[in-house]
């Protein structure tokens, strides 16, 4: 599993390949398997958006200027900027 | 009477809802949050059915200030009924929060919202199958059609609803704990009053709710966390949409769509090159379209028709328009009746001088107006605050900033009354002090006015320099403040990106029509009042001694500058020589301080003490305050000063609320004298300079 850690941004993730929610490219889309973050009242929060165990997330749009991103999970598209999404491990979907 | 809360998530369509329930006028917007206020409203065809909407929230744990509006609500009021406004294609995140509104002692309707567009995005749901899975009533609708309300209504009415089951929807294990706690609450304490509900939070280790905690059961819960190796929060998030996707499996089939509407826009809306230069045309335009094309045909027509004049500038030509105005006529016709000239001059000079200066906008207004509110509710407003976040970030602030930014080009009271979208709190109260540097639309006749004075030509292009002279300011200020607040990079940007939507024409233009209504209310009742008391201050002396013109002839002799306010500002005035380009105006002084009152009320108060015609004062060589035309750096800086000095009352009482309390109000009060003083003596001293440091009017 990813060092929760380590925040550089990691280029490239393979289908199969496990990282960060802020790690994917657009038109990646991943399976969240932990969430953890420092900060309880925005772990709340995504949690209550639906980032729970198991849910499977796109990233549909970048802002123009490559950040935030607005992933699509459970019929819905929520903006979020990479620095949030960092404690969130996915493992990335083949297509 | 019955209280019935209208509760759902943001852009739900709940402010719709609430509109086609109770018939009553309320903004619809797109953006989160719209709905700040409470509103209450009593529905159709009931005597005794009072709906009270709330701020859109997705859970019942808040997260901004305005969710805890909602929560409190929920808890502590004791509504007879909640209704549940989902949106029927966001499901599970809808159902997400009704799974909670369940666990209260209240019962709860479910409206299905958006039966207009279901078809379109190939969904089909189930509702009896819905409604038997939730053990609620379900009632299909649409807040904008109209489809389904007159049922809502008469189940609401009737109360032929289902009463709340309060299902189990946790897993075993948990559930037995969570009975185990509700059983154990202190059923004295206010908390308890929902017991499901403080079962559930307790659990979780909500700390709303630690005056119930029970220590015995603490080693109990730990237990099922290291089972599931999770925390009780996260359980608890989990087994909930675990209940709302089997709902959403059962009752709900969609089919593949093509690429949506919404993502076809978004190419285009976000694409990487084209978004910002496509959002400051749409900007460009809509100032273009408002103050351009419909102020440059109206606001001078309008003026006529009040003051009276011989010729008009209509779309930057001058047209020859001979009338004699409603002041005049009213003056002469007091005069000619027998009446005292001092009675015709306030009428002319003071009432109808005064109100008109600023009645003159409301064409150009109203336009603006109507821009904002289609671009809030048909989602592009979500969109620029989504983009400029990556900008406004290193600012301190947030990308949510920019609606009030923008609402602010209104009015500062209700944008800034909007920063309550704006999560974190650092960025919130900088949001909020920031807003008032934004020029209003009560800044924009002081604007108009002293751009046409400066160059008749290219007077929009001297407007525009101003906005992006005060975004310049904006931006310096929070760089400012975020140095002051030792603001370190902790805070986040959580937003929905709803589908984009055709604005509802009806009620776009009741909010346009809303909004313009309470401008003109302004314009009668403070601006009149204040028109009166500096008429008053000007023609009297401190001896009450009429020093006005001695008749409504044009080039009357008066000596205005014996009067009460004249003595006042002659105090004040030598501070302001440096800000107003080497010039010792007592008028000029005046006018600025009264903007303290009203923004609207500089120019109001320029004319009056001028004598009527503004224009004519500053054009005529001569005349009083002929000085900003022959110094035109000095017109700018006048204009500067009054565009970033303190904000008007209203704007004032807002952020002291909104800030909650004098210490930080003070510290913004200081921030912005200190900028428009500053700012308005660089372009005053290069005036005084170009001058020859002559000074005018000792």
């Amino acid at each position: 599993m990813s060092n929760p850690d380590d925040n550089t941004r990691r280029f490239n993730l393979k289908p199969g390949d496990f990282g960060h929610l802020s790690d994917l490219n657009k038109g990646q889309k991943a399976i969240v398997i932990d969430f953890h973050n420092d900060n309880a009242a925005l772990r709340r929060h995504l949690l209550d958006m639906g980032i729970t165990k198991g849910v499977v997330v796109e990233v549909k749009k970048v802002a123009p200027l490559g950040d935030p991103v607005s992933i699509k999970l459970r019929g819905y598209e929520l903006a979020i900027r990479r620095v949030d999404m960092r404690g969130i491990d996915i493992q990335v979907l083949g297509e | 009477m019955k209280t019935i809360g209208l509760v759902g998530n943001q852009n739900a369509g709940k402010t719709t809802l609430f509109n086609a329930l109770t018939g009553m006028n309320a903004t619809v917007g797109n953006w989160p949050g719209v709905t700040i206020e409470r509103k209450e409203g009593q529905i159709k065809g009931t005597t005794d059915c009072q709906l009270v909407d709330t701020p859109g929230v997705y859970s019942l744990s808040p997260y901004t200030d305005e969710e805890k509006v909602t929560r409190a609500f929920c808890l502590n009021t004791h509504p007879d009924l909640i209704i549940n406004i989902i949106d029927a294609t966001s499901l599970e995140r809808s159902l997400y929060l009704t799974t909670q509104l369940a666990e209260l002692s209240t019962d709860v309707v479910v409206a299905l919202n958006m039966a207009d567009i279901l078809e379109a995005n190939g969904i089909s749901i189930d509702e009896a199958k819905l409604s038997q899975m939730l053990g609620l009533t379900v009632i299909r609708i649409s807040a904008k059609t109209g489809e389904g309300i007159d049922k809502l209504i008469e189940v609401i009415s009737k109360g032929s609803y289902a009463k709340n089951p309060h299902q189990k929807i946790f897993a075993q294990d948990v559930q037995r704990e969570i009975d185990h706690l509700e059983n154990d609450l202190n059923s004295e304490l206010e908390e308890a009053k929902n017991p499901k509900f403080a079962a559930v939070k307790l659990f979780e280790r909500d700390p709303f709710f630690l005056a119930l905690n029970n220590t015995s059961t603490e080693n109990e819960v730990r237990a099922i966390e290291t089972q599931y190796e999770m925390d009780a929060e996260q359980i608890i998030a989990d087994q909930r949409y675990d209940f709302v996707t089997k709902v959403k499996a059962e009752c709900c089939s969609e089919k593949a769509m093509p690429e949506s509407i919404t993502d076809k826009l978004d190419k285009v809306f976000l694409n990487r090159w084209a978004a910002i230069p496509l959002f400051v045309a749409i900007m460009g335009a809509v100032y273009f379209l408002s103050v351009g094309l419909v102020g440059s045909m109206t606001s001078d027509f309008i003026d006529a028709l009040f003051n009276g004049s011989t010729k008009i500038t209509v779309l930057y030509q001058s047209v020859s328009f001979n009338v004699k105005g409603l002041g005049p006529l009213l003056g002469e016709s007091i005069v000619r009746a027998g009446g005292s000239v001092w009675a015709a001059d306030l009428l002319q000079n003071g009432v109808i001088a005064g109100i008109s200066s600023v009645l003159t906008f409301v064409p150009q207004l109203a336009i603006l107006f109507l821009a904002m509110a289609i671009l809030e509710a048909s989602g592009y407003m979500n969109r620029i605050a989504f983009f400029l976040d990556q900008i406004f970030k290193r600012f301190g602030l947030s990308g949510k900033s920019i609606i009030p930014f923008i609402v602010g080009t209104g009015c500062s009271v209700p944008a800034i009354m909007s920063a309550r979208t704006v999560e974190n709190k650092k960025e919130r109260e900088m949001t909020i002090m920031l807003t008032p540097f934004i020029p209003c639309s009560a800044k924009l006749p002081i604007i108009t006015a002293f751009a046409s004075v400066i160059s008749p030509t290219y007077g929009w292009l001297i407007s525009l320099s101003l906005y992006f002279l005060s975004l310049a300011i904006i931006l310096a200020s929070a760089l400012i403040l975020k140095a002051l607040n030792h603001q370190k990079e902790d805070t986040s940007f959580i937003s929905e990106l709803p589908a984009y939507k055709l604005p509802n024409p009806k009620y776009t233009l009741r909010e346009v029509g809303e909004k313009t209504w309470s401008f003109i209310e302004r314009a009668t009742t403070v601006i009149l009042f204040c028109s009166i008391a500096v008429w008053m201050l000007t023609r009297f002396t401190w001896s009450m001694e009429y020093v006005g013109p001695s008749s409504l002839l044009v080039g009357a002799t008066s000596q205005l500058d014996r009067s009460m306010l004249a003595d006042i500002g002659k105090g004040i005035a030598y501070l302001f020589i440096p800000a107003w380009g080497g010039v010792y105006s007592w008028g000029a002084t005046v006018s600025a301080m009264q903007g303290l009152i009203a923004k609207e009320q500089v120019i109001s108060s320029l004319s009056v003490i001028a004598g009527g015609n503004i224009a004519t004062s500053m054009t005529v060589p001569g005349s009083l305050f002929y000085f900003f035309a022959s110094r035109p750096l000095a017109a700018y800086s006048f204009m500067v000063f009054n565009l970033f000095s303190a904000p008007c009352i209203g704007a004032l009482t807002a952020m002291k609320k909104e800030l909650g309390g004098w210490t930080k109000l003070i510290k913004v009060i200081g921030l912005e004298l200190g900028w428009a003083y500053v700012v308005s003596s660089i372009f005053g001293l290069i005036a005084w300079g170009l001058a020859g440091w002559e000074v005018v009017g000792l």
